[in-house]
C-alpha cells in the first residue's frame, strides 16, 4: 500500500476505529489509542488480504474488534474516566425510574449485545460483517441486535416518559 | 408481507441492498408499525454514530502516520534475510509441486513392484471341436499344474491368468511376479508343462485303446495339440505401480494439500 493511500485510510476511518475502541475499552483512551495504532499496523501488513467484498471501514473495525478481544483478558479498568463516561445505576430496581441517557442505557446491555449493537447500528456494519469481525454466527448477531434494540427502546422510552 | 423486523436496522443504516431493500421499502410504506420502528432505529443509529466519532490525539496521529516507513523497512529487511522456506510458507501453493512429487515418490515406494509376462498357446484340434479351447482352459485351471509351478518357483510364485482371445484357438497366459525372471520363466514353464501333459494324455489314451479287450474306446478329454506360438519375455519395467498413475495421484494430492494450507491460513 502506498503511503498516501495509507494516510488517507487513517484520516478517513481513524475516528471510527478509535470511537469503537473507546466504547469497547470503557473509555480508556490510552488503551484505545494503542489498539488503534495496532489496528492500522495490522491493516498495513494485511492489506493484501482485504477482499474488497465489504467496506474498508467494516474491515478495519473487524481488525480493531479482534485486537480488542486479544487484549481483553486484562481486568476491567476502574478509572475515573470510565465511571464518568458510563455511570452505573445504583440498584436494579431503580432502572425503570431513573433518567437514562444513551451511554448509561448502553451500559445496561450485556456486553455481547452492546458490541453487536455498536457494530451494526453505530458503525453501520451488515450482520455478516459484524459476525465475521466477532467470529460469531450471523443468526447470533441478528438476535443480539434485535434484543439490544428492544431493550434500548424500552429504556429510552421510559426516560422520555419521565 | 409479514414484518421482517430483523432487516429494519440495516434499512436504518443504509446497508440493506438488492431485493431485500426493495421488499422492505415497499413494506414499510404500508406498515405504520415498521415506520415508527424505522424512525426510532434511525434516531438511535444517528446518536450512536455521533458518540462513536472520537477525534484522535496529536500523539496518535503522529504514531500512526509514522508507521509506514518503519513497517516497510522492517518488512524489507526481513524479506532479504528470509530463507527460501519463508517464501514457500507465505505462498503455500508454491509447495504444491514439491508436495506432489513427494507424494508420488512415497506412493511408488509403498507399492511393491510387480512384473508381468505374457505367453500364447495355439490349440490345434483335428476334428475342429469348437469346445476344444474351452475344454483345455478348464483342464489347465483344474490340473495340478499350479502345484508344479509352486514346486519350481518356491520363493517367487507367479500368479497366473488364463484366458481365450476373441473366439480364436489362442490361449493367453499372463503371469505376474515380484521379479522379471519369475514372471517370464513362470509363464514359459507353465506353457511347456501344459504341452507335456497334453502329449502324455494322448499317449496314455492311445495305449489304452490298443490293449485287447479294452472295451469301448474311450475318448480323451482333450484330443488335440498345443503349440507355443509366443514365448514370454522378461519384462523390462514393473507393470505396477504405473509411473503415470503414481505421478498423477501424487500431484493431485500435493495440489490438494497446498490448497488446504492456503485456505486455513488466517490473516492477522
Amino acid at each position: 500500500m502506498k503511503q498516501e493511500a495509507f494516510q488517507t485510510l487513517y484520516r478517513r476511518h481513524g475516528r471510527d476505529v478509535l470511537g469503537i475502541l473507546l466504547r469497547l475499552t470503557h473509555g480508556n483512551r490510552a488503551e484505545a489509542e494503542d489498539l488503534t495504532q495496532e489496528t492500522f499496523l495490522a491493516a498495513l501488513r494485511g492489506w493484501k488480504t482485504f477482499r474488497g467484498d465489504g467496506t474498508a471501514r467494516a474491515w478495519l473495525v473487524g481488525i480493531a474488534v479482534r485486537r480488542w478481544r486479544d487484549a481483553a483478558r486484562k481486568p476491567q479498568p476502574t478509572t475515573t474516566d470510565s465511571e464518568v463516561l458510563y455511570p452505573k445505576i445504583a440498584s436494579p430496581e431503580h432502572v425503570t425510574l431513573a433518567r437514562l441517557d444513551l451511554d448509561a442505557a448502553l451500559n445496561q446491555l450485556p456486553e455481547a449485545q452492546r458490541i453487536a449493537l455498536l457494530l451494526v447500528l453505530g458503525q453501520g456494519l451488515t450482520y455478516r460483517e459484524a459476525a465475521e469481525s466477532l467470529g460469531e454466527p450471523v443468526g447470533t448477531i441478528k438476535w443480539r441486535v434485535h434484543e439490544a434494540t428492544k431493550t434500548m427502546r424500552d429504556l429510552l422510552s421510559e426516560e422520555e416518559a419521565l | 408481507m409479514s414484518c421482517r423486523s430483523e432487516d429494519l436496522p440495516l434499512l436504518a443504516t443504509g446497508r440493506l441492498t438488492g431485493l431485500a431493500l426493495w421488499r422492505m421499502e415497499r413494506h414499510v410504506k404500508q406498515c405504520s408499525i415498521c415506520q415508527q420502528e424505522l424512525h426510532a432505529l434511525r434516531d438511535l443509529s444517528d446518536s450512536l454514530r455521533a458518540t462513536l466519532q472520537a477525534p484522535p490525539s496529536a500523539d496518535l496521529d503522529e504514531r500512526v502516520l509514522s508507521i509506514r516507513a518503519d513497517a516497510l523497512q522492517k518488512s524489507r529487511a526481513s524479506t532479504q534475510n528470509r530463507p527460501l522456506g519463508g517464501s514457500f510458507m507465505r505462498h503455500p501453493l508454491l509447495l504444491s509441486p514439491l508436495l506432489g512429487i513427494s507424494c508420488a515418490a512415497m506412493f511408488t515406494m509403498m507399492q511393491p513392484p510387480a512384473y508381468t509376462a505374457i505367453g500364447r498357446l495355439l490349440v490345434v484340434s483335428p476334428n475342429k471341436d469348437p469346445m476344444a479351447v474351452s475344454t483345455l482352459v478348464e483342464l489347465m485351471k483344474a490340473s495340478d499344474i499350479r502345484g508344479q509351478v509352486f514346486e519350481r518357483f518356491k520363493t517367487s510364485v507367479p500368479t497366473f491368468t488364463i484366458e481365450t482371445i476373441n473366439n480364436t484357438p489362442i490361449i493367453q497366459v499372463t503371469g505376474s511376479a515380484s521379479t522379471p525372471e519369475s514372471a517370464g520363466n513362470g509363464v514359459n514353464f507353465l506353457m511347456h508343462t501344459i504341452q507335456e501333459q497334453v502329449e502324455a494324455e494322448k499317449v496314455i489314451v492311445q495305449r489304452r485303446n490298443a490293449m485287447p479287450n479294452s472295451g469301448p474306446a474311450t475318448l480323451p478329454s482333450f484330443d488335440g495339440e498345443v503349440r507355443i506360438i509366443d514365448s514370454a519375455t522378461m519384462p523390462n519395467s514393473p507393470s505396477t505401480p504405473g509411473r503415470p498413475l503414481a505421478l498423477a495421484v501424487g500431484l493431485l494430492a500435493g495440489i490438494f494439500l497446498g490448497g488446504l494450507l492456503t485456505f486455513f491460513r488466517r490473516p492477522s
